[in-house]
């Protein structure tokens, strides 16, 4: 199918199979690998989209099925599209509404028309099928829209595994057939298989037989085991075509970011660092810091030297702490600004290490600051980059 | 007056008007070199922040002078700020060129605490009740070195107080002025003195009196959450503002409206606290009234002074709030269609977009009311204003300010489940 991006590898890691590439989208160039934060509602939550740009975020989603109720397709048709209706002028991705599947699932039916949702507000109907959801993407306008996919939990086991990778290969088809905007808008397949190795090499097979713009690895980061989670990643990496980005969705903490960066993968999403800042935690190069604890209120320094966001240059702990435990909005606006700029700041060191062609040492570096002591290096972090030539234990 | 401000008046209109006596003047802040216009009103904040707004935010705003309230920030039996080395200004994260006056008790609620006595102030805070002393005041100045303060004062809270009750707090309020006052020429701060008696006239008169005698910079006078309706207030605050002396500056707190402001303006107020923008943003409302521009022939009438954002009719309305307002989320072009749609789905940026408009808008009404007073037509203004726009009623329906005041509110965010969803 057409493609609305380029995708150049500039740097490879000839240690790892982690790169650093330029993604050319209609909105803009995007550094990879790279961070997109969620802002599911056409916002990112608390920040203007000036202060999105101001901290050089090149990418972010908005989510299809939320948007899809509010404000709705109409007026999104009316506004002429997301980045118009939100005054956004970078890229956005859109999810197709598959996600909700699995975490709204008391309130979804799935049959292979689609997917039936009661909405959560009022409880009326809505049925989300490949065709509506592109519909509903093309009318949002996102630079990267996804396939409606059968999501299933990833804890899920037996046959309904491989009834959801194979709809989701048919309904790959029925969404690019009702793709309207293949010249500005790029269709991302997801591969799917749940934990069964041959059933992702089948999807995989199948997908990239569609030749999309690019493939996201799917149905995992929902509660599944670690170590078998990367396995699944490594795997996906290494067959899916090297020339394409490969997105790795839901995912995630910034130990989960450095590891798939160095499987290979080049694109991610997590609503964790937002979602996070809203409880008052605070995410650093030296691990989380709950801010509401009453041990910072004597603190005069920032939530973490040396970061360079507006949080940072110029609030204190003392304050911000004051501010998270009466609820205030600020108070969740200045972690929110700092959690989102740590995670660009961290992508941002991934593409200079790679680079430079040092990016293993930059990995043992940044364990040994998040975690502090060995010991406390997650296992199967420890054997995902030990599949990559990097040994953490040495 | 110390040196570090002064205030002149420019223009003293003694003829008798039918409004009364309007001033305005000049509050110069010598060791700044800053220049507040008065009438104005100070940026309201919540615990020393423009509620929703991050300094980013703030910059793009014409905010000046931020009142900050002390009651806000000593819940801890030892407050952190007190011991931050830099000021209170530093703190906040305020502009270089921002001004702080800083006041004990929140202006836009008086929550009824419980009792004063002599030796202390009790005050609301998130953590429970707390008491404020000369001493802690002291400390609380000396640590934040604010551009002026206010001193302490027993303003009674209980609407059905007696007169023994209102003499107390006027007697009160200035045994603590004359404790407190030898510490704050210490500190070097200018100082207002709080001007109190309730419901009473006399006392109102008798404070303002005895207040006026001792050597501080200015006055508050506080007309909050009495009770009463427009008119009635009216005449206590005037009670109290006739008998302070007229070089002085007179904050005035309790006329929330933009008539409540007018009437004020129009009684010799200078300085007023700007916790409308707040009343409104939380009702998902936009000021779009203006002053000062309505011309003699205009013949509309009952013309509403808000929108509010939350009407469904609004969902496909493609403007911005206001073509003439230089506003972030104005300039930016964020139509009213997305502003709904954020109330609607309960994000944060719509009260972020409507909280930088409305901050904008009322700074842009006390410019025009001075502007007003400079071309010296502040009076058929102030009768056009009155005529064009409903006073009573707002276009959705919406009655009397009714739902401005919401009196379980302390100023802390007003929790409706429509407002914020975090």
């Amino acid at each position: 199918m057409k493609s609305a991006l380029t995708f150049e590898t500039y740097a490879r890691c000839s240690t790892t199979k982690g790169r650093a590439s330029i993604l050319t989208l209609p909105h803009g160039p995007v550094n990879t690998p790279v961070f997109m934060p969620v802002g599911t509602q056409g916002t990112l939550k608390g920040m203007t989209p000036q202060q999105v740009k101001d901290m050089n975020c090149q990418i972010m989603l908005n989510n299809t099925y939320h948007l899809g109720l509010k404000p709705g397709q109409e007026i999104l048709d009316e506004a002429g599209g997301s980045h118009a209706f939100q005054k956004w002028n970078g890229n956005l991705l859109t999810d197709s509404g598959g996600f909700q599947m699995v975490s709204l699932l008391k309130l979804a039916e799935i049959t292979e028309e689609g997917v039936q949702f009661a909405s959560p507000h009022d409880g009326s109907l809505m049925m989300l099928t490949p065709e509506h959801s592109m519909s509903l993407q093309n009318s949002i306008g996102a630079d990267i829209m996804m396939q409606l996919d059968d999501v299933i939990s990833s804890l899920t086991t037996g046959p309904r595994v491989e009834e959801a990778m194979w709809r989701s290969v048919r309904w790959l088809d029925r969404c690019i057939a009702s793709h309207k905007r293949q010249d500005d808008q790029n269709l991302f397949a997801i591969i799917q298989g749940g934990l069964d190795p041959e059933l992702r090499k089948k999807c995989v097979d199948e997908m990239v037989k569609r030749n999309t713009p690019g493939y996201a690895v799917g149905g995992l980061s929902g509660g599944e085991e670690k170590d078998q989670f990367w396995r699944i990643v490594s795997l996906c990496t290494d067959l899916l075509p090297k020339n394409k980005p490969i997105y790795c969705m839901g995912v995630g903490y910034a130990e989960d970011l450095v590891v798939c960066t160095a499987l290979g993968v080049d694109m991610f999403d997590c609503v964790f660092p937002t979602r996070t800042a809203r409880f008052g935690n605070a995410l650093t190069m030296k691990g989380t810091v709950a801010l509401k604890s009453g041990k910072h209120s004597s603190n005069f320094g920032p939530i973490e030297e040396g970061c360079d966001c507006s949080t940072c240059k110029n609030y204190t702990r003392s304050y911000i702490q004051l501010l998270v435990t009466t609820k205030d909005t600020v108070g969740c606006h200045l972690v929110s600004i700092h959690n989102v700029a740590f995670q660009l700041r961290l992508m941002r060191e991934m593409q200079e290490a790679i680079k430079r062609d040092e990016f293993p040492a930059w990995i043992k570096q940044f364990f040994a600051g998040y975690f502090g002591d060995q010991s406390k290096y997650p296992v199967w972090a420890v054997n995902a980059l030990q599949s990559v030539g990097v040994d953490l234990t040495a | 007056m110390t040196s570090a401000l002064s205030f002149t008046l420019q223009q003293l209109t003694d003829a008798p008007s039918a409004s009364g006596i309007v001033r305005r003047g000049t509050l110069q802040f010598s060791k700044k070199a800053k220049t507040i216009q008065t009438p104005a009103c100070l940026t309201y904040t919540v615990r020393g922040s423009v509620p929703h707004l991050v300094a980013e935010n703030v910059k793009l705003l014409p905010v000046q002078l931020l009142q900050v309230t002390l009651e806000q920030f000593v819940e801890e039996k030892e407050p952190m700020s007190f011991k931050y080395p830099h000021g209170i200004h530093k703190y906040l994260n305020l502009e270089l060129d921002h001004l702080v006056f800083c006041d004990m008790r929140d202006p836009m609620k008086q929550e009824a605490v419980t009792f004063n006595t002599d030796k202390y102030l009790s005050v609301s805070t998130h953590g429970g009740v707390r008491q404020i002393t000369p001493e802690m005041w002291a400390q609380a100045m000396k640590a934040y070195n604010p551009d002026m303060c206010a001193l302490m004062a027993d303003i009674v809270t209980d609407n059905d107080a007696k007169l023994k009750r209102i003499k107390r707090s006027v007697d009160r309020s200035l045994r603590w002025l004359d404790d407190i006052l030898p510490k704050a020429k210490e500190i070097g701060i200018p100082v207002f003195a709080p001007v109190v008696g309730h419901t009473s006239e006399e006392e109102r008169a008798r404070s303002a009196v005895s207040t006026a005698e001792r050597d501080v910079d200015g006055f508050t006078v506080n007309v909050i959450g009495l009770g009463l309706g427009n008119e009635a207030t009216l005449k206590l605050a005037k009670a109290s503002l006739r008998n302070l002396p007229k070089n002085k500056p007179r904050i005035v707190y309790g006329f929330g409206t933009p008539e409540g402001i007018l009437d004020a303006v129009a009684s010799g107020a200078d300085l007023f606290d700007g916790s409308y923008a707040y009343k409104v943003t939380e009702q998902g409302r936009a000021m779009i009234f203006k002053f000062g521009e309505i011309s003699a022939d205009n013949t509309a009438r009952d013309k509403p002074k808000t929108v509010n954002l939350w009407d469904p009719s609004m969902s496909h309305s493609f403007e911005v709030l206001d073509s003439t307002c230089g506003c972030y989320a104005c300039n930016a072009s964020h139509t009213k269609a997305y502003i709904h749609h954020l109330l609607n789905a309960h994000e944060m940026l719509g009260p972020i977009l409507l909280m930088s408009h409305n901050v904008y808008q009322l700074d842009n009404f006390m410019a025009s009311i001075r502007k007003s007073i400079d071309d010296n037509r502040f009076e058929s203004d102030l009768t056009r204003f009155m005529e064009y726009y409903n006073h009573v009623e707002e276009g959705d329906g919406m009655r009397n300010h009714q739902d401005e005041i919401d009196v379980e509110s302390l100023g802390t965010p007003l929790k409706k489940k429509r407002t914020l969803l975090l």
